[in-house]
């Protein structure tokens, strides 16, 4: 009997499409919606929903108006902490940004081009060498250990402050196994401004000259 | 006098007629969006592997990560999910309101114009005419025809509510009401050309993308739920109240949900933060719906084992539930710091797209193409096929990218990991969201050739019916 409802007996049709469409006519509706009231946890959902909602409104709503990104109403004075100038952290920074591309990592240059630092007798020296050739620059050629070098270095004058010089002066004089009083950014100041009129980079035998001079 | 000779004059229509009529529409429909399934998925599997391997294809312009990708989006979007949404709603709204579906030769020519804005637009993407807006990179152009066929669309569905031979307006025609109301204004709205400055841009962007989704999508595959679920299991829908209150909660809440995507933006933050916290309320219409829906199948879970339909479309309305829930949480602004920018949203995506909205379309055509065509499913095993490549493929391919998302986004946010060690970590998930979409994209095979058989009817096909017959000896109706 409940078979006959859907397809009724199966020898009555002769095709699928005939199946289909006695199975199809015999379909029901969609019976009449209930009306349950649901489990009561799900209006404690609804309701701490639009509790947290609100909450979420009144607590980050911040300065209406049509500023970009006014975050919250009063922002907390950010406390700035006075952070300690560690010159080996800075310089360190600056190498790997600035020197590091020709001088290598371990300070050991490249053979015919970059001198190495590690061991330089101009590094650890007179601080006034490297600060000079930091600023300006250095070019032509140069031997040291029966290794000729000859590259330009561009002065980095305009790129970096006093006190990043000396970071860095201080840096590699304290690296690579070097090891050497630091540098103060006075030092730095003080050349930059003896120096001021120079547009090319150092060589030698210029270098060996304005030390002499000094 | 003449409106009641009019009424007189209304024939009563059985669902068969109904069906028969609406036959040529929806299955060209269905066909259309199923044709850019295909390509779609084409383009994904492209763009997945790219993501491990990206030098692959790389040569040639419109092969690039750029393009492919964006057109995968667009074509889903507006080709599968927009052309076989629309073609159940209208089927489904027939049936519902006991009128044919009118307008039946516009539609046709609308969905053929459709089908050729894809083309240009796919073609325009390929080339390197995007718009550069996600979810919009089809040029204005091809997103105005497109809306413009929504629009004579949205004309048959309002013709069917104004000449319906029913008094009560079921649930699932609500929501396709609203579809039908809210896709077109989106699209037009997102088409003037008054969102240029850089933030008011991306304001409008996820304004629009989230709501494409949530007044496009959401209504059909919630519609569609709300129609076979207790259609297939012959039971009532648990509570009419609930209904009420889920569709009118995503009415209310859903359209300032968009603007929790640019936290952090130069939007202002009062903006935001009513988006997040709308986000956030989605919460009430999701649960009462999941609680509607969980209510009216439980004690007939059985059924999911002999109603291919009822197995997509729980499925579909689980992951519903659960993508919801996870993206109001992921709106709050502590969750969104870890995981912005990261894989994790990417999957949240396709767990609505495709979990949700894409599982519920397979459900649904397993259920209205026997009818219009009169014709039988060729394979029981090969829809068991289809429903355990897809869903583990889904299951795979969420699993995996939230799971590195997580961890991605607290490397991204430690200054003290270099930015390439956070891309290289997630490779080996990356390697398995293209295993799971080469297991996808063999369901979706499946589906084409079980639609190539039922359709074109190459080769012999079955004499009794499949599933039917199954439902019929367990239920013993």
């Amino acid at each position: 009997m409940a078979d006959e409802r859907y397809f009724g007996d199966r020898e009555d049709y002769q095709s699928m499409e005939e199946l289909h469409r006695a199975a199809m006519e015999k379909e029901e509706q969609i019976p009449e919606e209930g009306n349950e009231r649901g489990p009561w946890w799900m209006y404690v959902i609804i309701v701490l929903t639009l509790a947290f909602g609100f909450f979420y409104m009144g607590r980050y709503l911040g300065e209406i108006s049509d500023r970009p990104h006014v975050l919250f109403a009063e922002p907390e004075p950010a406390e700035l902490e006075e952070e300690e100038f560690d010159p080996m952290q800075v310089g360190s920074r600056i190498y790997t940004r600035l020197c590091q591309s020709c001088h290598q990592q371990d300070g050991s240059g490249v053979e015919g081009a970059f001198p190495p630092l590690d061991g330089s007798d101009w590094v650890i020296g007179d601080p006034q060498r490297p600060v000079n050739i930091v600023l300006h620059g250095f070019e032509g050629e140069i031997a040291r250990n029966g290794v000729t070098y000859n590259a330009l270095m561009p002065g980095f004058s305009r790129l970096v402050s006093d006190e990043d010089v000396a970071a860095v002066v201080t840096y590699i004089r304290n690296s690579f196994g070097n090891e050497a009083p630091e540098v103060a950014p006075e030092e730095v100041a003080e050349i930059r401004d003896a120096t001021q009129d120079r547009t090319s980079p150092w060589t030698e035998d210029e270098l060996n000259e304005f030390i002499e001079e000094r | 006098m003449s409106q009641a000779k009019k009424s007189k004059q209304r024939k009563e229509f059985n669902v068969a007629d109904l069906d028969r009529k609406a036959r040529y529409v929806v299955l060209f429909l269905i066909l259309s969006g199923v044709f850019w399934l295909l390509f779609g998925t084409l383009l994904a599997l492209v763009a997945s592997i790219k993501m491990h391997l990206p030098d692959w294809l790389g040569s040639a312009g419109w092969l690039t990560f750029g393009r492919v990708r964006p057109l995968h989006l667009n074509v889903m979007v507006y080709g599968w999910a927009s052309l076989t949404g629309a073609g159940v709603s209208l089927w489904m709204l027939s049936r519902l309101l006991k009128v044919p579906i009118p307008l039946r030769g516009y539609i046709i020519v609308a969905g053929a114009i459709w089908n050729i804005a894809l083309l240009v637009g796919s073609i325009q993407i390929l080339a390197g005419f995007s718009r550069g807006i996600e979810w919009l990179e089809f040029p204005v152009s091809t997103m105005v025809v497109i809306v413009l066929c929504v629009i004579i669309m949205a004309r048959s569905v309002i013709v069917m509510v104004m000449t319906r031979s029913v008094k009560q307006l079921y649930v699932s025609v609500w929501y396709i009401i609203a579809a039908f109301v809210w896709f077109p204004l989106l699209g037009l709205v997102s088409s003037f050309p008054i969102f240029d400055t850089p933030t008011v841009q991306a304001g409008m962007n996820w304004w629009y993308a989230h709501n494409a989704l949530g007044l496009w999508f959401t209504p059909i595959g919630l519609a569609a739920a709300y129609y076979f679920i207790p259609k297939v299991l012959g039971r009532p829908i648990y509570s009419y109240g609930l209904s009420l209150l889920g569709f009118w909660g995503l009415a209310l809440f859903y359209n300032w949900n968009g603007f929790h995507h640019l936290i952090g933006s130069p939007l202002p933050t009062w903006f935001i933060t009513i988006s997040i916290a709308a986000s956030v309320m989605m919460i009430i219409p999701v649960v009462v719906v999941a609680v509607n829906h969980h209510m009216t199948v439980v004690g007939s879970f059985s059924a999911v084992t002999y109603s291919p339909t009822l197995r997509f479309v729980v499925f579909a309305a689980m992951s519903y539930t659960f993508v919801s829930l996870q993206g109001s949480m992921q709106a709050l602004r502590s969750v969104n710091e870890v995981i912005h920018f990261t894989h994790f949203v990417i999957a949240h995506a396709h767990i609505g797209m495709y979990a949700f909205v894409t599982m519920m379309l397979f459900g649904a055509c397993y259920y209205i193409l026997p009818r219009i065509t009169l014709r039988e499913w060729h394979s029981k095993k090969l829809i068991k096929w289809h429903f355990w490549l897809t869903a583990i493929g889904i299951i795979i391919y969420a699993g995996a990218l939230q799971g590195i998302g997580i961890f991605q986004g607290f490397s991204m946010n430690d200054p003290d990991v270099p930015f390439t060690d956070t891309v290289t970590m997630t490779i080996p998930y990356l390697i398995a969201r293209s295993v799971s979409g080469i297991l996808m994209s063999a369901g979706h095979l499946i589906f084409v050739w079980l639609l190539i058989r039922m359709v074109f009817q190459p080769g012999e096909q079955p004499e009794t019916p499949l599933i039917w017959e199954k439902i019929r000896k367990e239920f013993a109706l």
